[in-house]
């Protein structure tokens, strides 16, 4: 992709949110409709298209922990408060890319995905449960890339909460090979780009039975 | 390109010694009890050691080397590959301690014999290992001490591939002791400055007399190689990982130098190449005794548990369910003909209680009429048989059991519970079969586990 090419050239080490998403997208990861805005009337136009409730956060490639820097509003539910919290996030940094408008994705089942190279074994890709309990749990498991849709579904089945990804308290269960050919496709990232060091998709929420990324980040080498 | 230690026509033995109490005396010994090609003992103390004449230096002896075995200390080691370099030496076994594994001296020692090596073309086996043993053309190329093996020694089709010294000399005494498994190949690797786990891993696939893999490995050194080598083998791959914990990848660093890395993915590659994990050395020659009595299974169904105590049975189970390994669903015909022999008031369930039948009809009857039931039954992929360590079972048994399983590639692991006099005759006569045995049930559920894991491996091309 031309994206990560530009981006080493450029002499970046990593890529925006926005940048993140486009790369993950073409890999095959569902992610949550969003689009990159300059202006408040853009944000508004945006999030009036894709329907409240919507996130707000601010873009930029310096920014890896939106949260920790205050650069993340959620559940917003009209016009006015889209104006609001532009307004509020363009003041708090400066060189932003822009404001990502995107579209508040429900869930209670959050899991992770991740790439990250080994020095014995290259490319590997993370999966694991998300959230809260992340650290708590350490419910990971791993394979080498390139995978194929059996080690994905493999996984799959491997981590210890995997009936999360059942039929689960009214919600349905999973779309396995979705979330399999999620698996495949950042293995496959791994072995197509060598300048990707690594790649994390926290949280990566089960909407309905789709697994949708909600936030991403490439780095490069 | 391994053959100038597997294949040698000529082996020097530099720290040869007639001093029993040293390894240098049992090196010499070992390779002479064996090894029919010229050997030449090295130590300036000497004239002659066993009949054998004893040259000060490399450079005196009269003809070509194709092999040297190493065993004087660590300092000497790069001047020494240099004169054997000379000399023509084609490969180095490096037995001494006292390189990587020792510190920053060490280390440097090992950095520049492995250089010294390279610029002469020479491979480096070791160091800080105890050498290999070609159990089938008794070559014993180890310190390992000159009376412990010659009476135990049995040739088979298992590899070993061992990064510990004392545990693969304990490893093969253990299992060759056993009497029920053969050994092609024991190699111990040390700190592999050089010649690493996937040169071997490499060689034993090729290697016509060895069939199945057995590992101890405190590191990879290029894990992606280990993982696509063994992704195109049908040859059964047995890995036991040490270094597993933070604590025991601290001990792995001091014993052999190894950075343990990243278990967690190791763990995950291993099952992309279809490796079976051990977790202990027992649990690892367990494995390899059931695989070198070549099974085979279409792994399509469940396993079956035969057993004469309900005890044994529940406990089989519930061992069966903590690593997913399932519980045939038996046919009502299977039913209703191991219920034949049972009295009109109990009815056979799964896991099948035989008991009432043998009280009524004797082991041999009621064990062979299930089985062959058993065997018949779709739903069946291998079966767990319980079987009492009773002397009224005769060889013969096991021959006619051993046919059928033959016939319908449904292997059978057996547990064997009693007299330990009783049980160690019926393990001999299962053994002797073919069928592995053990004497712990949750070893049982093990090997099997393994044994379908091993025969759903697609090899990649």
């Amino acid at each position: 992709m031309d994206l990560i090419k530009k981006t080493v050239k450029d002499g970046r080490k990593t890529l925006s949110e926005y940048e993140s998403r486009l790369v993950i997208e073409s890999a095959g990861v569902f992610v949550a409709a969003a689009a990159l805005t300059k202006t408040k009337e853009e944000a508004i136009q945006e999030a009036e298209k894709m329907g409240y409730p919507v996130v707000l956060k601010g873009c930029s490639a310096e920014l890896s922990h939106k949260t920790e820097a205050g650069m993340v509003a959620l559940n917003i539910n009209s016009p006015e408060e889209v104006a609001l919290v532009f307004e509020e996030l363009t003041a708090k940094m400066k060189n932003l890319d822009g404001i990502l408008v995107e579209k508040m994705v429900r869930g209670s089942r959050e899991f992770v995905i991740g790439l990250s190279r080994d020095p014995s074994f290259g490319p590997c890709v993370m999966f694991g449960l998300g959230g809260i309990f992340t650290e708590a749990l350490k419910d990971v498991t791993f394979r080498i890339a390139p995978l194929s849709m059996e080690d994905a579904l493999e996984m799959i089945d491997e981590i210890k909460t995997k009936k999360l990804l059942g039929e689960f308290r009214g919600s349905p269960a999973v779309d396995r090979n979705a979330l399999a050919r999620a698996l495949v496709g950042v293995g496959d990232l791994g072995i197509k780009y060598d300048s990707i060091a690594e790649i994390d998709i926290n949280p990566l929420i089960i909407c309905g039975d789709k697994p949708v990324a909600v936030d991403a980040l490439v780095v490069l080498k | 390109m391994l053959d100038c230690f597997f294949n040698p026509k000529s082996v020097a033995i530099i720290g040869a010694s007639s001093n029993e109490n040293k390894g240098g005396y049992h090196i010499l010994k070992n390779v002479m009890a064996g090894f029919r090609g010229k050997i030449y003992p090295v130590n300036k103390s000497y004239t002659e050691i066993s009949d054998l004449p004893c040259y000060p230096d490399l450079a005196s002896i009269p003809g070509n080397i194709d092999m040297a075995i190493y065993f004087i200390p660590a300092k000497e080691l790069p001047h020494t590959v240099n004169e054997c370099a000379e000399k023509g030496v084609k490969g180095i076994i490096i037995e001494s301690g006292g390189f990587d594994e020792a510190g920053p001296e060490g280390h440097r020692l090992q950095k520049l014999a492995l250089e010294n090596a390279a610029k002469a073309g020479i491979r480096l086996w070791g160091p800080n290992c105890m050498g290999f043993i070609d159990v089938n053309k008794t070559h014993v190329f180890s310190f390992i001490h000159s009376a412990v093996w010659p009476d135990i020694l049995r040739g088979g089709n298992v590899g070993l591939i061992v990064q510990s010294g004392m545990l693969s000399a304990g490893f093969l005494l253990h299992a060759l002791q056993e009497g029920v498994m053969g050994v092609s190949k024991a190699c111990s690797i040390g700190n592999k400055c050089d010649i690493n786990e996937n040169d071997l891993l490499e060689y034993m696939i090729k290697d016509k007399e060895t069939e199945v893999i057995a590992c101890y490995l405190e590191s990879l050194v290029d894990g992606r190689k280990f993982i696509n080598l063994a992704k195109k083998t049908t040859k059964p791959i047995i890995v036991l990982m040490g270094g597993r914990s933070a604590q025991g990848a601290k001990a792995a660093q001091s014993h052999t130098a190894s950075l343990s890395g990243n278990y967690s993915i190791a763990r995950g590659a291993f099952k992309q190449a279809g490796i079976i994990e051990v977790f202990d050395p027992a649990e690892l020659t367990d494995m390899a005794r059931a695989f070198s009595k070549k099974m085979t299974c279409h792994p399509v169904g469940g396993t079956a548990v035969l057993t004469f105590s309900g005890g044994a049975g529940t406990i089989t189970t519930d061992l069966m369910d903590d690593c997913g390994l399932e519980l045939a669903k038996l046919s009502d015909k299977t039913l209703s003909s191991i219920a034949e022999l049972f009295p009109a008031w109990n009815k056979p369930d799964h896991p099948l209680d035989l008991w009432i039948a043998i009280e009524q009809h004797g082991f041999e009857k009621v064990f062979q009429h299930s089985l062959t039931a058993i065997f018949n039954d779709p739903a069946v992929d291998s079966i767990i048989f319980h079987a009492y360590a009773t002397p009224l079972i005769k060889q013969e048994f096991f021959d006619e059991l051993m046919a059928i399983i033959k016939k319908h590639k449904k292997p059978v692991v057996l547990w064997v519970e009693g007299r330990k006099d009783f049980a160690d005759y019926l393990r001999d006569l299962a053994e002797n079969a073919g069928l592995p045995a053990y004497r712990e049930m949750g070893r049982c559920v093990t090997v099997l586990k393994g044994i379908k894991q091993h025969f759903a491996k697609k090899p990649a091309d």
